[in-house]
């Protein structure tokens, strides 16, 4: 595993892609950093959960090649016939990617030293911040390793890892809407309902999808609320999506398509 | 070939086909005992992971594993319901309904709303409210009912608040979400909400303590002689269980018999005289009253003349002169108008321990020339040896100094000894202990509000037992001192060109050195 995690590792610092990420993060966290700090506020909460909602951009870029490739290249036989895991390969890859995402985030921890030395604040919820900044990343880059698994080509992965983490960050939206739609269709003749009962009916439809949300999960790490819950629920969803990974990769072993 | 030939053929033929089927067969068989095993053991990890995240957050009696597993370690609870809250609500019998009602859809994005602090401290309540407390969002437009559900009579304009309603058993307390902070007051009157603290559990706490017991007390604030709002005194005052109503300055002014203080709050003009004798009636009779006033540009040519005639019964008297701070060591900031004042020892508690409290714009309070031993008077806080007075000169419109320096009190106490209902009578010489600008500034926990809380609740026998401190706000400012435009402008340079920019080369670098290997 740790040869895969190492060959991966570098394999971001050989091609642009590392590059690209890195850039493309350091420019936007820089950009919400000084937003603040020109205006003699700075809230580093504010700047890393500003950050999570680019993860829908970051984390395709990141994950798009790490199967995707070696299937192009035809260099996935090499998982096969060497004396590895599946699993480990599918791990070495994931912990490859989340190394990166964390030297990303070296940007933020430049930043909290800036605003410590500015006299700013630093606080027990800015680690909260960053808490579910890592675990929001670990929930989205197994998505994004699961998506690079079950396509041939980098662009089509990345579109599967968009639409997914775009899906989850609108779960909350969806779900006002879903509440809303069921009210009026609950208010129709059709049902002939009290209002306490639709009332009821569409908060659970509404709950029920925020439910899948991590971001509504995670909403009060950032004003220094800790939950185990939300910690739970991103690291479990990660670990489904890395054994389905894990999967669909054996399946290959098995499969006579 | 002979036949014989032929059949062994045949036969080698079936035996090999056989085979081949059978050896098929196998592969078949195992490939479909993986396919079955692979479905069946992400479907086991699936119902695991998604039984797992439901017990978490699954709720019996409104409480779920999660709740016991939340930890708030914000420095000041501020999403957290205090032990003082917790123990109130656990008190109550166990067929308490109290129902929160926020008269709005559920805030989606709490970030930098009020909501922010509310939202989580709600969820907290119902957590540790062992199912005696709700909370509900019903948005008016969608479920019109709700207002006549909370509102029956139509006594409140609930319909276009967004306010939370507190309902306990018919009676309800509108709370406003803007309510629930303080602001700086200086930039208030700009129109910029700047918060200083948090008094959202002190808002709610107190309004379920009042539905749910009842008011104690009642003060009222005499309004109508130029005095300033009293929003914030009256906030105190609720989470005290002491109700607050107004009275109108008039010349058939009368003190309602529930009237457990009087208050005279940052007055500008002077009394009537039905409005004495009432007052004088009122406090003959046991009465409690707290008289504050100041000097500034809006009362620099009142002195006062009724109210201190009235007061004079009581051995006080409040001076028309403004008070300098001579002393350096009492200025704050280097100015001579606002500035320290010494507690006087015996009120030293009062202050919750400080022995100096803030003052500004404040005249001499001073004994008067009572003959009567009967009357016992007491200074509350004095200046500093050095100060002086100077006073408003009509002809030139301008205040004249008095060179001479000496000690003058601010505040005064007045009682009577040897009878079985005697007054209570506390007047201040200046706003800094009930004004909303003071109040908004310093937030409920400042020195000065925790003096004029201890005094109510002494004169009052309040019980406050249920009293949720505000809670000060993380201020995100950075040091002014430390940062110039200069130093903006480089890490605006660093951070967002030069370093992006950078990476970008360092990429473009290496992608011409590898892409022909």
């Amino acid at each position: 595993m740790l040869a895969i995690y190492k060959r991966e590792l570098a394999s971001y610092f050989r091609s642009p892609v590392g590059y690209v990420a890195m850039a493309l993060f350091s420019f936007l966290s820089g950009f919400l950093f000084i937003n603040q700090y020109g205006d003699g506020m700075v809230n580093i909460s504010t700047e890393i959960m500003s950050l999570t909602s680019f993860f829908v951009v970051i984390i395709p870029v990141i994950t798009m090649g790490l199967f995707a490739e070696d299937k192009k290249r035809g260099t996935e036989v090499i998982f096969y016939t060497n004396p590895i895991s599946m699993f480990e390969v599918v791990l070495g890859k994931f912990f490859a990617a989340i190394t990166l995402i964390a030297i990303l985030f070296i940007n933020v921890f430049i930043h909290m030293i800036i605003t410590a030395f500015s006299g700013g604040v630093v606080n027990v919820g800015t680690w909260g911040s960053v808490i579910v900044y890592f675990c929001l990343a670990i929930l989205f880059t197994s998505i994004g390793v699961f998506a690079s698994s079950i396509s041939d080509t980098q662009i089509v992965s990345a579109i599967i890892c968009f639409v997914t983490i775009l899906v989850i960050q609108l779960l909350k939206t969806v779900s006002t809407l879903a509440s809303a739609g069921v009210t009026s269709l609950l208010s129709s003749s059709v049902f002939k309902l009290e209002p306490d009962a639709i009332n009821r009916a569409s908060n659970n439809v509404a709950n029920a999808i925020a439910w899948f949300s991590p971001f509504t999960k995670t909403q009060d790490f950032r004003y220094g609320v800790f939950s185990i819950s939300p910690l739970v629920f991103c690291l479990s969803m990660a670990l489904l999506f890395l054994f389905l990974t894990y999967r669909i990769l054996e399946k290959k072993r098995w499969s006579q398509k | 070939m002979s036949s014989k030939d032929k059949k062994n053929i045949n036969d080698n033929s079936n035996k090999e086909a056989s085979k081949e089927n059978a050896g098929k067969n196998a592969v078949d068989v195992r490939a479909g005992k993986l396919k079955l095993f692979s479905i069946s053991s992400f479907i086991i990890l699936l119902v695991i992971v998604l039984a797992l995240n439901i017990i978490f957050s699954l709720k019996i009696n409104n409480t779920s594993i999660d709740d016991y597993l939340t930890y708030d370690m914000s420095a000041t609870g501020q999403n957290s319901v205090s032990d003082i809250s917790v123990t109130y609500i656990n008190s109550l019998p166990a067929d308490t309904n109290i129902r929160i009602v926020g008269l709005f859809d559920r805030p989606a994005n709490l970030k930098d709303t009020p909501y922010e602090y509310i939202v989580p401290l709600l969820d907290d309540y119902v957590s540790n409210s062992q199912g005696k407390l709700t909370v509900e969002y019903i948005n008016p437009t969608t479920y019109p009912s709700i207002i006549t559900e909370l509102d029956p009579d139509g006594v409140y304009d609930l319909a276009s608040s967004n306010n939370y309603v507190v309902y306990v058993n018919g009676k309800i307390i509108q709370i406003n979400p803007v309510e629930c902070f303080t602001y700086d007051p200086e930039y208030l009157q700009y129109g910029y909400y700047i918060p200083t603290s948090n008094i959202v559990e002190q808002k709610f706490t107190s309004a379920i303590v009042n539905l749910t017991q009842g008011y104690t007390y009642t003060a009222y604030f005499v309004t109508g002689l130029g005095e300033g709002t009293h929003e914030q005194l009256s906030n105190m005052l609720s989470s005290m269980s002491i109700g607050s109503e107004e009275i109108m300055a008039s010349d058939n002014f009368t003190i309602p018999s529930d009237c457990s203080l009087l208050i005279l709050n940052g007055i500008n003009t002077d009394i009537t005289d039905s409005m004495s004798s009432a007052i004088k009636d009122y406090l003959s009779h046991g009465g409690k009253i707290i008289v504050s006033v100041n000097f500034f540009s809006t009362n620099v040519s009142e002195s006062f003349p009724k109210l201190n005639l009235l007061l004079s019964n009581y051995n006080i008297c409040i001076q028309n002169a403004l008070i300098i701070e001579n002393n350096p060591g009492y200025q704050i900031n280097n100015d001579s108008y606002n500035t320290l004042i010494d507690v006087s020892a015996d009120y030293i508690d009062f202050a919750g321990g400080a022995s100096s409290l803030r003052n500004s714009y404040a005249r001499p309070v001073t004994e008067a020339d009572s003959p009567y031993n009967y009357v016992q008077v007491a200074p509350l806080f004095v200046t500093s040896n050095n100060a002086s007075l100077c006073t408003y000169d009509p002809a030139t419109d301008n205040l004249v100094q008095n060179v001479v320096q000496g000690q003058y009190s601010v505040g005064m106490y007045s009682t009577f000894t040897g009878t079985p209902t005697p007054p209570d009578v506390y007047v201040f010489g200046t706003n800094t202990f009930t004004s909303d600008d003071y109040i908004s500034n310093f937030g409920f926990n400042d020195s000065n509000v925790v003096f004029t809380r201890n005094i109510i609740r002494k004169m009052l026998k309040a019980d406050d037992s249920v009293f949720v401190e505000g809670k000060a706000l993380s201020d995100y400012s950075i040091d002014t001192q430390k940062i110039n435009t200069n130093t903006t402008t480089i890490l605006t340079f660093i951070l967002v060109a030069f370093l992006p920019l950078g990476l970008i080369i360092a990429g473009v670098v290496v992608y011409n050195k590898r892409k022909n290997l």
